[in-house]
């Protein structure tokens, strides 16, 4: 053979690597006698060629070597082997296989879905790369602090870094350019400070003197792209309230979603002290703007935190030291971090969450989590002990311990896999429905962050632990002879356990299901408790820009005007609706000296003389407001004021605003009626007669078309202000809002414990499926000797009917515990009495029967002959 | 239908090893096949058949002597076992109880 007959190199290493080792010899020999032949009769290229070409189709799965290599140097065959029983085994036992990792997957996805949701809610500020650093000052009661702290802080705390002062900019105000308008809800006035301290962005605009420049707003990226769309607004005019035109001067970034600060755009803070005169942004007392402070390290911060204490007498040097002390009025510092779950203060500057629902959540996916490892070890278990005879073979074939629990181990661990996916799967599908369920924004992607698969791959870990190392470690202790020989059911020893562990679950479920019915009758009471006035069929309509105007100056025509239409009640003026936090202000009884401090501050809500018919609120005694009569200040008190004021008489008696510096006389009184959330007590009220500081029109309808009335107003209000916004609410949806949490509460609650109880009951499924499998004989040998269906399915049912009244032994003081103590936050709230406990008791008897009926009334009916028929 | 079904390829491999006696081996079935039938045979489809009929037991194998030829492979030479013959002449019974049962007026004329 001559050299350049030489075989192609590349084709003959690819046959000899692929090819099976026991056929290579000859296999290659035929084609090298193939390709010499032809070598001789075609030439060298046709050939080699046709040898290449050979070998392709030599590629095929009878000649191939199989991929594990022809030597078995470990125990791959081994695990092959395992995992093909443990397939073989899931689709033999297919229902319970699939319930076991349906319930499994359950357990997962809600558990996934509440950490998600739980660190939403952890993460409030973390964007801001200098949280951590940042404080709130102010003082124990309130969020927000009186204007001249700033400049006081810089003066007297050179520990902070920074300090930024910001003040709500009129929440109502309409921006509009000329092309464009719409309402904004959240505007700030807001110093240099503060985009250096929380790190704004800016996208367009570079502003450093301006933001010291009054007349001048900076917007969010949401705001610019709703006015100017992507264009760069710097330099265009926005109009606030039709009379304001100020210049845009930059773009920030939005400010992220899990912060407590919910703003729109900004206003430069200089235009604050022009909007607002001297003697009120010089006063000590009024609290309007949000204080923070930046600091380099915990060494400042610590020394900062002993310090405020003090700086409190300096701060009000008009008052002595005991005064402060008395009023708790000292100066504290609040981590920013914190305010979302920790912080309830007067005016915090959005709806935050608590702490305890954090709690509450967390103990539900715990709990979740539990049920569902608690079903997958006994399913699993009882599964597993169906396999007695392979397990007593393969210790006869020589299997070690060892063995045999990785291989259970490693079952266990495959239906966990095949629950995470599913878990994943559902989580996906489910998380849009949960956003809006909670309304909090959750997205995919939080879902695939390193941090979260992590928590997912711990979680599958541990689960496969806990529900794999039980039954792999007493499976395979069971002893040769009594695996091979016995035809009763073994395990009777670990029947304890599992019984246990079905009594811990109902346990949880119980307790679940009476929080849920708790929290379901606190929310239906106080969606119908009587809140002293009426709030069907009332609606606000908030007065924008001109349109306060045209009412104050029109009051009689334009309510006249509105009243032509049949639904329309009543016409009325108020500062605020039911539920808006209303303005604390000193009110004492004339002639007290305002610096004597008795008496605790009253909300204040201006009125006018229609309001009190609008409600539907009764007087007790003296009259309602009367326009002509009422020139200058007068009020009406409800029953609270009047025990707070101490007023023996209260009508005729004459009062002072100390806040507003007015006097004037009570012309009534009014019960107590809930201008607030149940969660409060009443608090003394005073209403003034002022309609021109009302900010909106309340409107009382009748009928079954408010559309209508509606429509009407609309019409009406556009015609008199051409080009206002028409803005309404109606007051019982305005109401339900308050409890926004509770009501979010309510709905997570009520579903992760529907899900509890149908995972439990899925376990409760597949065990009394594995009893009756393992009585069929004893069953057939009662219905011989005569017992009755009902007989069988008593007794069937009896075990576990044991358990689930233990359970509910167990759960029932530890719900009365958790729903007394949920209740304490609500003024107004339940009594909670003994049937809701013996309702839910009785439901989860009856649904754990249903669930059991399905083995033991077929196993009850069927004939004897068919179960005894074959030995 | 028989228990022992052979492919129509099948069949005509195994025949042709019980033609070649003790020289059947890869290259000397194909060159046989080609000659007698006409037909391209891909060293491929031969091997997978013979590997095939091997491990179903109507074939067994035995390697020759290495030579210089060949780059110095052993040839594997194929020989029916008694199971393939009995196989094969089941196939041949069935072929010629159909041809007898052909009426004669049919292929006749």
């Amino acid at each position: 053979m001559s050299k350049n007959t030489r075989l192609p190199k590349l084709p003959l290493r690819f046959f000899r690597w692929y090819c099976h080792p026991d056929y290579r010899e000859d296999i290659e020999g035929d084609l090298t006698e193939r390709f010499e032949k032809r070598t001789e009769e075609k030439g060298k290229h046709a050939a080699k060629l046709r040898f290449t070409k050979e070998v392709i189709q030599l590629f095929r799965p009878g000649i191939i070597r199989s991929l594990d290599g022809g030597k078995q140097l470990n125990h791959y065959g081994m695990f092959k082997n395992y995992l093909k029983i443990a397939f073989r085994n899931i689709s033999k036992q297919r229902i319970p296989s699939l319930l076991n990792i349906i319930g499994l997957s359950l357990g997962i996805a809600s558990s996934l879905l509440i950490v998600l949701h739980l660190k939403q809610e952890l993460s409030y500020e973390k964007s801001f790369p200098q949280a951590d650093h940042i404080y709130r000052i102010s003082n124990m009661e309130w969020a927000n602090y009186s204007p001249p702290l700033k400049g006081f802080l810089q003066s007297h705390l050179p520990e902070a870094k920074l300090v930024s002062q910001i003040a709500p900019f009129g929440s109502d105000e309409i921006i509009r350019t000329e092309l464009y308008k719409a309402e904004v809800p959240s505007g700030y006035y807001a110093d240099a400070e503060f985009f250096k301290m929380f790190n704004l962005k800016f996208i367009y605009g570079k502003p450093t003197d301006a933001l010291q420049a009054p007349f001048k707003v900076i917007l969010t990226r949401k705001v610019a792209t709703q006015f100017f769309g992507d264009k760069d607004p710097v330099g265009d005019v926005v109009i606030f309230n039709d009379k304001w035109d100020y210049e845009v001067i930059g773009v920030v970034e939005d400010l992220p979603k899990n912060s407590h600060l919910k703003i729109d755009y900004f206003v430069t803070m200089p235009t604050f002290y022009k909007h607002v005169d001297e003697s009120w942004t010089s006063n000590r007392q009024w609290m309007v703007t949000y204080n923070f402070a930046l600091f380099d390290d915990h060494t400042d911060i610590d020394k900062a935190h002993t310090k405020l204490r003090d700086l409190t007498y300096d701060y009000f040097p008009e008052a002595t030291q005991e005064e402060i002390d008395d009023h708790q009025g000292h100066l504290v510092m609040y981590p920013i971090r914190d305010i979302h779950l920790h912080s309830q203060r007067e005016q915090e500057m959005s709806v935050n969450s608590d702490i305890s629902l954090v709690y509450i959540f967390s103990a539900l996916a715990m709990f979740i989590i539990l049920i569902a490892c608690v079903n997958f070890i006994n399913v699993f278990t009882t599964q597993a002990i169906k396999r007695t005879k392979e397990i007593g073979v393969r210790k006869v074939l020589g299997a070690r311990r060892v063995q045999l629990v990785v291989q259970f181990l490693g079952e266990a661990f495959l239906m966990t896999f095949l629950a995470a996916g599913l878990a994943i799967v559902l989580t996906l599908l489910s998380l849009e429905s949960y956003n809006k369920l909670i309304e909090i924004p959750l997205s995919f992607s939080d879902l695939w962050t390193v941090e979260h698969l992590q928590v997912l791959g711990a979680l599958v870990v541990t689960v496969g632990l806990l529900s794999g190392t039980y039954p792999a470690f007493y499976i395979s202790q069971q002893r040769i002879q009594s695996t091979l020989k016995s035809q009763k059911a073994p395990g009777s020893a670990s029947s304890f356990l599992r019984k246990s562990l079905v009594v811990f679950q109902f346990a949880i479920s119980i307790t679940m299901m009476v929080g849920t019915a708790v929290v379901y009758l606190q929310m239906k009471y106080i969606q119908e408790k009587d809140l002293g006035f009426d709030k069907e069929q009332v609606i606000g309509i908030k007065f924008y820009g001109e349109f306060r105007k045209h009412v104050e100056q029109n009051w009689e025509s334009f309510c006249h005007e509105l009243k032509q239409h049949p639904a329309i009640v009543k016409v009325a003026r108020a500062s605020d609706l039911a539920g808006d936090r209303l303005s604390a202000e000193s009110v004492v009884p004339e002639g007290i000296d305002p610096d004597w401090e008795d008496f605790s501050s009253v909300r204040v809500m201006r009125i006018d003389e229609n309001y009190l018919e609008a409600m539907g609120i009764e007087l007790l005694e003296g009259r309602d407001f009367i326009a002509t009569k009422d020139t200058s200040a007068a009020f009406i008190l409800n029953r609270q004021a009047i025990d707070v004021l101490h007023l023996s008489n209260p009508v005729g008696q004459v009062l002072q605003n100390n806040t507003r510096q007015r006097k004037g006389k009570v012309v009534g009184v009014i019960d107590d009626f809930h201008f607030a959330a149940l969660h409060q007590e009443i608090e003394p009220l005073v209403l003034s007669y002022n309609p021109y500081w009302a900010r909106r029109l309340v409107i009382k309808l009748k009928g079954n078309d408010p559309q209508k009335a509606l429509d009407f107003l609309e019409s009406k209000v556009k015609t008199a202000v051409p080009g206002t916004l028409f803005d309404y609410i109606f007051l019982d949806d305005k109401l339900d809002r308050l409890y926004k949490a509770e009501n979010n509460m309510h709905k997570v609650v009520n579903i992760f414990s529907l899900l509890a109880i149908l995972i439990s009951c899925l376990g409760l499924f597949g065990l009394s499926a594995y009893t009756a499998e393992v009585r069929t004989k004893e069953i057939g040998i009662r219905k011989v000797l005569g017992a009755k269906s009902m007989n069988i399915i008593s007794i069937m049912t009896m075990d576990f009917t044991k358990m689930i009244l233990i359970a509910i032994i167990i759960a029932l003081p530890m719900s009365y515990f958790i729903a007394v103590h949920w209740l304490d936050d609500f003024a107004f709230r339940i009594g909670l009495s003994w049937w809701i406990f013996a309702g839910v008791g009785v439901l989860t008897l009856m649904i754990a029967w249903l669930t059991m009926s399905f083995q033991t009334v077929k196993l009850a009916n069927t004939n004897p002959v068919e179960t005894l028929r074959n030995e | 239908m028989s228990k022992h079904h052979l492919g129509e390829f099948e069949e005509i491999v195994m025949l042709t090893v019980a033609v070649l006696h003790d020289e059947a081996y890869g290259i000397a079935i194909i060159d046989e096949m080609e000659q007698r039938l006409n037909r391209k045979v891909s060293i491929g489809a031969l091997q997978t058949v013979l590997r095939r009929l091997e491990k179903k037991g109507y074939l067994s194998s035995r390697f020759g002597e290495a030579t210089k030829v060949r780059g110095g492979k052993r040839k594997r030479y194929f020989t029916l076992t008694s199971y393939g013959k009995k196989v094969l002449a089941e196939v041949k019974e069935q072929r010629i109880g159909l041809w007898n049962a052909i009426p004669k007026f049919v292929l006749g004329e």
